[in-house]
């Protein structure tokens, strides 16, 4: 199997009172073409900075990406992520646009995408704010998709929403891993999403990757304590 | 029977002239764990807070009456709403570190809390917080109190909510999403910790939660909300094996749950 992506020796250092902090302490690891890769572990452990390093949201002190194509990131709260003041429509557009594409034929791919993440094409014109957050997730996940990205990255992508709506798009994303051959990075600290969609996982803690696996492997059988303390807390 | 700690009965709750929660019967008995579960916008935050006299200017009890210990709360007002809050009722809010004042340390207002009931000193209330957070093993009892709310991260001022709601050993505890933005493990430890404040003092608790897998932990019944009716309401084993109302059906299939060895 090919890389979509490469990563190594990542370090990311912040400053809290001039107190250096390692958010992300030497990681290395790749995702593979059509893989849907898990990244767990608990708030402050230096998932989303890796995110952030791999978009180039920020900068790393040190270490590489290696990226094959174009990436596309969904975040945690799908109204924050969209202009208020725009139309979801407009959101779904704008990469379309800025890659170069009429207007016209900016429209047609955006509503086709809407059928794609199964929403009614009437949230073309439809603001963030006169939509649930489900929907606006899935348009999220639409306007992600329609530059066509080799690597999509979800963070906590579900974690805001209610159980229901939670389960509805986790099987939209297996369903969109599955058909489109896409490669995917999923962050969350919820392991049963993880071992629900990913074919191998990453345990973060402290900045590390202190373990990896099939999400059964570890989290049937954990090596490390701390994977074994976060295992056995979920309730 | 004894007599009930809790007793709604059809109680209906508006804000601004829209009725949000629907002809709501339930009661619990003394040292009881319920867990209210539903999607957000259900309503069941409202119920609690119409418990705890809290459902501000807009809100009201449009219907149905509550009693707590017999004596009927719905309606009441100010200094009566005040005393029967502390030793009576207990409230545990979502995010512990903004309900408190940005300014003072957590054992400056937690002594104002406890002084506000009863007349003990601040070194007396200093020694039964450490002696409590110590039941909750926590031993560094003077750095917590001597701390500023910003000073504790998250799962800390969680558990200084807790300590603060427990100190005056309610008869009734009122949680609304106690754990729901703690990390996996601290959320554990938080909900061990109020299970034991029941064991160790028969507190009646009511805990409204999405997280269905922290209801089942620690809930003796369980009620669903659904666009602020109650659909089912029963012993928690049975409402989460075998779901009656549809919509329970589709909550109770949505979780995903961690596939363990065996299980």
């Amino acid at each position: 199997m090919q890389n979509i992506l490469e990563a190594k020796d990542l370090k990311k250092v912040f400053y809290k009172n001039r107190v250096p902090f390692e958010a992300v302490d030497g990681v290395s690891f790749h995702i593979g073409k059509g893989e849907c890769l898990g990244l767990a572990g608990e708030s402050g452990c230096g998932k989303s900075t890796i995110a952030k390093i791999i978009t180039r949201l920020i900068m790393p002190e040190e270490g590489s990406v290696r990226l094959d194509g174009k990436v596309q990131m969904v975040f945690q709260t799908p109204q924050d992520s969209f202009d208020p003041r725009r139309t979801l429509g407009d959101g779904i557009m704008e990469g379309m646009r800025n890659q170069g594409m009429g207007k016209k034929q900016a429209k047609e791919r955006a509503c086709e995408m809407l059928d794609l993440v199964e929403l009614d094409r009437k949230f073309f014109y439809r603001y963030p704010h006169e939509a649930s957050g489900g929907e606006c997730q899935r348009a999220a996940i639409a306007r992600a998709l329609a530059v066509e990205p080799q690597l999509l990255i979800c963070d906590e992508a579900t974690s805001a929403l209610d159980v229901t709506v939670q389960a509805q798009i986790a099987a939209l994303l297996k369903r969109l891993q599955k058909e489109g051959g896409m490669s995917l990075l999923l962050i969350s600290h919820d392991l049963a999403l993880v071992q629900y969609l990913c074919s191998r996982v990453l345990i973060m803690h402290q900045g590390r990757i202190i373990e990896e696996g099939t999400p059964d492997e570890v989290i049937q059988d954990p090596r490390e304590p701390y994977t074994r303390l976060l295992v056995e807390s979920v309730l | 029977m004894s007599q009930p700690l809790l007793d709604m009965r059809h109680v209906s709750i508006s804000y601004d002239g829209e009725t949000v929660v629907r002809d709501v019967s339930l009661q619990m008995n003394p040292g009881e764990i319920l867990g209210i579960v539903g999607e957000s916008g259900s309503g069941k935050s409202t119920l609690l807070r119409s418990v705890m006299g809290l459902l501000g200017s807009g809100g009201s009890v449009t219907g149905g009456e509550i009693f707590y210990k017999g004596q009927n709360i719905t309606h009441r007002k100010g200094e009566e709403a005040r005393k029967l809050r502390g030793p009576g009722m207990g409230m545990i809010f979502q995010n512990t570190g903004a309900a408190l004042c940005p300014v003072r340390t957590v054992g400056d207002q937690l002594c104002e809390c406890v002084r506000e009931h009863t007349d003990m000193g601040r070194e007396e209330i200093r020694g039964q917080a450490k002696e409590l957070l110590g039941k909750l093993g926590l031993s560094d009892g003077d750095r917590i109190l001597d701390s500023y709310p910003f000073e504790l991260s998250g799962g800390m001022s969680q558990r200084a909510g807790i300590l603060m709601a427990m100190i005056l050993k309610p008869d009734l505890l009122l949680a609304d999403e106690p754990t729901s933005a703690l990390d996996v493990t601290v959320q554990k430890q938080a909900v061990r910790e109020m299970m034991r404040m029941r064991d160790l003092y028969g507190t009646g608790i009511v805990v409204v939660t999405h997280n269905i897998g922290v209801v089942e932990y620690m809930a003796d019944k369980i009620a669903v909300m659904y666009q602020g009716k109650l659909v089912e309401y029963g012993d928690a084993g049975t409402v989460i094996r075998s779901p009656q109302d549809p919509y329970t059906r589709k909550l109770t299939d949505a979780v995903l749950r961690v596939r363990r060895r065996q299980a």
